[in-house]
């Protein structure tokens, strides 16, 4: 019977049947078989009865109270949760961000302090130097390139963070000119004259030692006091103070005063070229015109016939040379400052041991004092923030292009990958 | 059941950006729908409760990655089959209860669902049934569930179950003659007529 065709046919039709895929004529087909051959008959009527309450068997279902409670909980759960961490990462998010920027601007205007740019100039004494000692070198040189040379150095002076490094090679530049100075004296044209000088402040805690050293250093480099102070305390909270002045050749200058920094705490360090051409070449000029004073008072005073124009002539005389003698001196001064380097020191004893309330400052006057000191470093640092912002910003807006292309991709990695 | 479209996007999206009011909203009304897939695909009610929670926790989760691509309802129903289908191999690998010792211990498939006076079929034919379907194998259970309870069409099904029409034609006419077989193996469905 199963061998049948028209059996086979109803068999191979169950599922179109059930689906409702078959047309009506198809349908009638497969009922007329059915009403003949009993075999079928019974599986088309079992299909159908599955069919049919396989569709009834869940229709009205009801969830559990206690499943439906549960899955709302634990969504409702989640959904807290997600709030939570949502703030947390938006948090992150911000700090990071902040972190970010602090941590370049820090970095850019530290390059742009490295950088030396020449808009970097209103760094001018960045660190609290103490004043209180000082040490000055003069020498006067007459030079023809001098003036360029002492702009650069000016430059390099106001930038703080580069004095100490900068002076070295400064000095040497400065010494270097003296020489091309002096040669150049000889050719008697009207080149400018030109007073170094240079500042020094040292702290010892053994003054004495200290001038010792300082004595034996002048020695060795044919340095003689042309001034010297010591100043004894006026008071308890006072301590000892020596200011000289030293005068060396200037050849000598760069290594003794490396020498004298050795001798105790530097605290400052300057340097400055004084154009004293004017008095210089003024001085000589008078000079010039009192000779011929004096030339010509000799010859009136060969020729003069009555005593009272004698003794007016030789009072005249006697007054151009006295002026004549001031000029000389002076001249020879400049002369003298020509070849040697007037070094001026001063060195201040300190006592940091001593811990007696009057000489030390009180916590609160040191705390004020670090923290005018901290605003002042703070407003100079955000000064130059701002002027390395100016200086930057096509790369500050290149930094912020990249880090935004760079957090877009990860984001859409990172939603790519969590997708089922 | 085919309700507004447009509210259901609104409801889809404030879910997917976490409002969970929205998202009971939204899932309120297939809530029985995936109970009764997860119940059927499980065989007795605590899986199915764990089933539904953690597909429900899953929707949520995914919905932001929901594009659209199908209905709704079916990628719901997709989600609630492949946590049914995990579940079964958990519970698989833990080599433990078959469902013949869960009806041996009591389980009573009856008492899961609706009030005897809405009943079209007794609740003798609702055993037998419910026992047939938990002896079908996995893949055309999962079919048959979809196609015969849950009237969706070959196409819907396929997307489901993440199959081709083909095997999906398959194991649903392999599904209905297994099914068949098993309920005439059954006294008192069809023993009767012969
Ligand atoms: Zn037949």
């Amino acid at each position: 019977m199963i061998e049948n065709l028209e059996c086979r046919r109803m068999r191979n039709r169950l599922n179109a049947y059930l689906d409702n895929e078959l047309s009506a004529s198809e349908k009638a087909e497969m009922e007329r078989h059915a009403a003949e051959c009993p075999e079928c008959a019974r599986m088309l009527g079992e299909y159908k009865s599955i069919h049919a309450m396989l569709g009834e068997l869940d229709r009205d279902i009801a969830v559990p109270e206690e499943a439906s409670r549960a899955w709302r909980a634990a969504v409702r759960d989640e959904a807290e949760t997600r709030k939570r961490k949502g703030k947390a990462h938006t948090l992150r998010i911000a700090g990071s961000s902040i972190a970010a920027a602090l941590v370049l601007m820090i970095g850019m205007t530290t390059v742009y302090r490295g950088l030396n740019l020449p808009s970097a100039a209103a760094n001018n004494g960045t660190a609290g130097y103490r004043s209180e000692l000082k040490l000055t070198a003069d020498t006067a040189v007459p030079e023809e390139s001098f003036a360029a040379d002492y702009d650069d150095m000016a430059a390099a002076f106001e930038e703080p963070a580069f004095e100490f490094a900068e002076s070295a090679s400064m000095k040497s530049a400065f010494l270097e000119s003296d020489g091309q100075a002096n040669a150049d004296a000889g050719a008697g044209s009207l080149t400018p004259v030109i007073a170094h000088s240079a500042e020094r402040t040292i702290e010892t805690q053994d003054l004495d030692a200290c001038l010792d050293e300082l004595d034996a250093i002048a020695a060795a480099y044919d340095g003689r006091f042309e001034y010297r102070r010591m100043t004894e305390p006026q008071d308890s909270g006072d301590t000892r103070k020596m200011e000289a002045v030293i005068r060396l050749p200037g050849e000598n200058l760069e290594a003794f005063l490396d020498e004298v920094d050795t001798t105790g705490t530097v605290v400052s360090k300057a340097e400055f070229a004084e154009d004293i051409s004017a008095d210089y070449y003024g001085n000589t000029a008078k000079l010039a015109t009192l000779e011929a004073q004096e030339e010509r008072l000799n010859a009136l005073l060969k020729e003069a016939e009555t005593l009272e124009a004698v003794l007016d002539l030789e009072d005249k005389i006697y007054k151009v040379q006295y002026e004549k003698d001031e000029i000389e001196a002076a001249i020879a001064d400049s002369a003298n400052s020509t070849g040697y380097s007037g070094v001026t020191l001063t060195v201040n004893e300190v006592h940091f041991p001593q811990a007696a309330a009057d000489t030390v400052p009180s916590l609160g006057e040191r705390a004020g004092s670090a923290f005018r000191d901290s605003l002042r470093w703070v407003s100079l640092f955000l000064q130059d923030m701002v002027v390395a912002l100016a200086a930057f910003w096509p790369l500050l807006i290149l930094a912020v292009l990249v880090i935004a292309v760079i957090c877009t991709i990860v984001h859409y990695s990172r939603k790519r990958r969590g997708r089922l | 059941m085919q309700t507004n479209i447009t509210d259901e996007m609104l409801l889809i999206n404030k879910a997917a950006k976490g409002d969970s009011w929205a998202f009971e909203q939204l899932v309120n009304k297939y809530e029985a729908r995936l109970y009764s897939v997860a119940l059927r695909m499980c065989g007795n009610r605590e899986d199915a409760q764990d089933c539904l929670q953690d597909a429900m926790l899953r929707i949520y989760r995914s919905l932001d990655r929901f594009k659209g691509q199908s209905a709704f309802s079916t990628w719901a129903y997709r989600i609630t089959m492949n946590t049914c289908l995990d579940e079964l191999r958990r519970r698989r690998s833990r080599a433990a209860t078959s469902l013949d010792a869960l009806l041996e211990t009591g389980w009573d498939p009856a008492a899961e669902t609706v009030t005897p006076e809405d009943a079209a079929i007794s609740a003798e034919q609702r055993r037998e049934l419910e026992a047939a379907i938990a002896d079908l194998p996995e893949d055309m259970r999962s079919a048959i569930i979809l196609r015969e309870m849950h009237d969706m069409t070959y196409e819907e099904i396929s997307e489901a179950l993440d199959t081709n029409i083909g095997t999906v034609k398959s194991r649903i006419s392999r599904g209905r003659e297994r099914l068949r077989q098993l309920i005439n193996g059954r006294p008192g469905l069809f023993g009767d007529d012969e």
